[in-house]
């Protein structure tokens, strides 16, 4: 289960890093503000789907050049808190993560346009001993939500969707 | 009768100016206590006491301190139930799970058990029990049975039948702030409301938290309706037996002054108002009642013989006052006595009651003569005196006395007699206890906890901590739990087993895969959720048995049993797992000490008032005879909880030894009036007794009722322990005046005659 707050964690840290590219290209515009996530998520590429629950604030806090994501996500057993900081630099973005989960920084980069985004981890996120590449994808609609998958792929050409949630603007 | 002569204060049976200028002085400083008093006491604090009722280097004690301070403790953990009539049907439980998610973003949730987070393993891969899908209704309830088989004690998180399943809130380990719990609760029923919405469920919440608010609720609406009630019973019977609402409204509002004293000097010296010292003001309204009647009484006794109300008034002061202040010094005894408790709660109560004694006492003497002085002064009182009269049906209580004077041997005999075997059985008497004393078992949050008790997992454990051989938890680690939640099972039937090993269900699987599991499971918990079941320094793990609190004797004979079942198993005794623990294990075997030291302080109570009694009237005599009447009811009342199995309570050990306090003053207000009725040094005559009686046993009737039905407001509590404090107080007030006018009577007639003429005889 730790691994599934993992992966939910690192899928967000993917989620500030795209919306720091797509802040450049306008793409978080009207995005600051108070976000409840609610979706499924597993604990391995192989386990079974667990309900989970995130509730996250992002704000800008250099105009155009960085922004912070603060919150924390839950699954049915436990939660843990979420910091994520990402910075602009000419056409590239970076983001780091660090989280009471998983006790380390990880980091992401990615590119996309103003509604749709994929992003990776920089490097293999190795769960239970076998590295996987994360691949990611947001679609906004609109400024009230947004959804977002995560697959995991293990580099036999099988990829495993280990979250699939959906943002909406806290009221 | 002594000759009485014109205080040098008053002028022709009035006042001098001078005595005019210091009565209004007194009004200005009474008044201004007054305001300081009304001020202060806006800032009476309120707390159950339970964190300062069990205190004391005892075994037990220390024992449960080790494990608060090894373990994260579940005392601040909140409970919410949800019930319907099948949790299986189309979308409740997706409600409930949804509860369970949001609830770990409340304020200061630390983790949260429930349904959807029961593990299985497959492998050394953990996952949850429900999918994140839930199957079709038929499908869930199959699987929801299952879950109570496959997954040990946590699986009692939800019912047999499937209408029940708890959700369990744990916050921080920290003292208990009702502001901070009440906010949490709140937060916890808001979002429990938000997320049944509309569906059929019911929810309510228990816990500790919530049931030590009801507690602090209670008290404070008991400390508003006992001393209201207590005001205007005592002012009614005041009206009925001075056939004067005037000259009752006179005696009230010494009585009322002595209250608001009473309350305001709490918050001035740091005492909150707690379980046990919530019955301390109206215990002092009823005292300062009784005080102000005899004054009363004797002021109005004095103007019918002829006395100028000035002098009526000082005079009464001078011949009743030194009795109320040994009445006031006697119930202050018995305060005193309870200071000597380990308990801090029982202690505090000592303290409060002898500042509330001494505090009562000066604001009756002051304000009565105040009063009284101040309405002659306008004109009122002789006309008032003129039209209040006596009560014919209470002159008709002389008969009890004259009994008992007529068979005075048989009375005595009789008297010790009755001692002797109502005190055996108070000897004997069970010590009991329940942490639910204070609460109102109709309340939701005790009704909850019925629902954990009788569908689910209770509240309360008794806890064993378990050794383990080392930082990484080992196949002997696992193979001892499995020993001793063997034992736990069998020896408690009906108990709930809840062990780290339900975190590593292995099946059939070899116990090296389940202290694989159990290593991987404890090491992917947050501190706040590792530490329920392993201490902090990873070598002890806690081993619970869920049961309810069926009271302390009960909690102390299964503690018992599973200790001596537990030293049996070699393997066990040896890895030093033999020793229970927990709060339902420490408040059963501390309550039994703390009730043995209660009955310590009864008896330090009984020598203290008998010496001051001795010391008074320097007459060792009268002290021991002082004792007789007023230990007899405490006696009889005790072993009558001891014969009807009610056994011996905090709060009923605390009321007696109050009200032996309190009924002492009877005595006092007797042993006076005889004083008054004989020449020093001279023996008492059989005829001094009889004039005493006469002219005392009304008022001490009618103080009596006034003391009683005082009292009346604490059936309407809605603190158990209140509502028995108040019935044992007023049966001892009542068995007290009949052993004033009869068993008394019959010793100090006795006496004398056994002992010769000299032996009741008053130094000069």
């Amino acid at each position: 289960m730790k691994r599934a707050l993992n992966i939910l964690l690192l899928t967000l840290a993917t989620l500030a890093a795209g919306g720091g590219l797509a802040a450049a290209q306008s793409g978080l515009a009207g995005l600051d503000g108070s976000w409840t996530g609610r979706g499924t998520v597993r604990a391995t590429p192989t386990a079974s789907a667990a309900k989970a629950y995130c509730k996250v604030a992002l704000s800008e806090t250099a105009p155009g050049r960085s922004w912070s994501i603060d919150g924390r996500c839950a699954d049915t057993r436990r939660s843990a808190t979420l910091g994520v900081t990402i910075r602009q630099t000419g056409p590239r973005l970076s983001a780091h993560l660090s989280t009471s989960a998983i006790g380390e920084r990880v980091a992401f980069s990615g590119e996309g346009n103003a509604s749709a985004m994929t992003l990776a981890s920089t490097a293999p996120v190795t769960i239970d001993g076998r590295r996987y590449r994360s691949n990611l994808s947001i679609r906004r609609v609109g400024t009230e939500r947004f959804s977002l998958v995560v697959g995991m792929a293990d580099g036999s050409g099988g990829n495993t969707r280990v979250a699939d949630l959906v943002f909406e603007r806290t009221r | 009768m002594n000759a009485v002569e014109a205080p040098a204060h008053t002028y022709g049976g009035r006042l001098s100016p001078m005595a005019v200028r210091r009565l209004i002085g007194v009004w200005l400083l009474v008044l201004l206590v007054d305001v300081v008093a009304v001020i202060v006491m806006t800032h009476l604090t309120f707390d159950d006491g339970l964190d300062r009722v069990f205190s004391g280097d005892a075994a037990r004690f220390n024992e449960y301190q080790s494990a608060a301070d090894t373990f994260i403790q579940r005392e601040n953990d909140v409970v919410v139930v949800f019930e319907a009539n099948d949790l299986a049907d189309d979308g409740l439980l997706e409600a409930i799970r949804d509860f369970a998610l949001e609830a770990q973003f409340l304020d200061d949730v630390v983790a949260i058990s429930s349904i959807f987070a029961l593990q299985r393993w497959d492998g050394d891969d953990p996952g949850t029990l429900i999918p994140a899908e839930l199957p079709e209704a038929s499908d869930l309830r199959q699987l929801l049975s299952d879950l109570r088989v496959t997954t040990g004690g946590p699986g009692h998180l939800i019912s047999e039948d499937h209408k029940a399943t708890a959700v369990v809130l744990s916050y921080p380990s920290a003292p208990f702030d009702s502001a901070v719990a009440a906010a949490r609760i709140k937060a916890a029923t808001d979002l429990a409301a938000e997320a049944v919405g509309a569906q059929s469920i019911k929810t309510a919440l228990t816990g500790a938290p919530l049931l030590r608010i009801e507690t602090i609720n209670g008290l404070f609406d008991d400390l508003l309706r006992l001393n209201l009630i207590g005001i205007a019973v005592g002012f009614i019977v005041c009206a009925v037996a001075l056939r004067s609402a005037a000259l009752a409204a006179l005696t009230t509002m010494p009585a009322s002054t002595a209250l608001m004293w009473v309350m305001g000097s709490f918050p001035a010296l740091g005492q909150a108002i707690n379980m046990v010292t919530v019955a301390v003001p109206v215990l002092i309204l009823v005292l300062s009642f009784a005080d102000g009647l005899h004054l009363t009484f004797e002021t109005r006794r004095l103007v019918r013989e002829g006395y100028a109300v000035p002098q009526a008034v000082f005079q009464a002061l001078r011949r009743v006052g030194p009795a109320c202040v040994l009445a006031s010094v006697t119930t202050a005894a018995a305060f005193l006595a309870l200071s000597f408790s380990d308990s801090d709660l029982v202690a505090s109560l000592g303290h409060a009651g002898i500042l509330a004694s001494l505090v009562g006492l000066v604001a009756v003497l002051i304000t009565h003569p105040m009063l009284f002085l101040s309405a002659d002064r306008l004109g009122l009182l002789e006309p008032i005196f003129a039209r209040s009269g006596d009560v014919p049906a209470i002159e008709s209580c002389n008969v009890f006395w004259r009994w008992g004077l007529r068979r005075h041997r048989v009375v005595v005999v009789g008297s010790i007699v009755l001692l002797a075997v109502a005190g055996f059985g108070y000897a004997t008497v069970t010590p009991q206890y329940t942490l639910l004393e204070n609460v109102d078992r109709q309340s939701s949050p005790a009704q909850t906890l019925e629902t954990l008790n009788d569908s689910l997992l209770p509240v309360w454990s008794i806890d064993v901590p378990v050794p383990l051989g080392g930082a990484v938890i080992s196949p002997g680690d696992v193979a001892l739990m499995e020993r001793i939640a063997a034992v736990l099972g069998a020896v408690a039937m009906g108990g709930i087993v809840v062990s780290p090993l339900d975190l590593a269900k292995a099946g059939d699987a070899d116990r090296a895969m389940t202290a694989r599991r159990l290593d991987r499971a404890l090491s992917g918990m947050p501190e706040s959720q590792r530490g329920r079941f392993l201490s902090r320094d990873g070598r002890t793990a806690m081993m619970r048995l869920h049961v309810p609190d069926r009271g302390a004797s009960e909690n102390r004979r299964l503690t018992l049993a599973l200790e001596a079942a537990l030293a049996d198993d070699p393997q066990i005794a040896e890895a030093g797992a033999d020793r229970a623990t927990g709060l339902l294990v420490m408040a059963g075997f501390m309550s039994e000490r703390i009730l043995r030291q209660l009955n310590i302080c009864f008896l330090i109570a009984v020598g203290l008032s008998g010496a001051l009694v001795a010391l008074w009237f320097r007459s060792v005599s009268f002290g021991l005879i002082a004792l007789v009447p007023n230990v007899l009811p405490i006696a009889l009342i005790g072993g009558a909880l001891s014969l009807t199995g009610v056994g011996l309570h905090v709060a009923s050990a605390v009321s007696l030894t109050i009200a032996f306090g309190l009924a002492v003053d009877d005595t006092v207000h007797v042993l006076n009036r005889l004083k008054l009725e004989t020449v020093p040094g001279k023996r008492f005559e059989l005829a001094a007794i009889e004039t005493s009686l006469r002219k005392v046993t009304p008022v001490l009737v009618i103080t009596t009722a006034v003391l009683a039905a005082g009292l009346l407001g604490s059936f309407m509590s809605d603190v158990p322990s209140v509502r028995f404090f108040g019935f044992l107080a007023i049966a001892a007030f009542c068995l007290a005046i009949v052993a004033d006018v009869v068993v008394l009577p019959a010793w100090l007639r006795a006496c004398g005659e056994r002992f010769g003429s000299g032996a009741l005889r008053l130094k000069r």
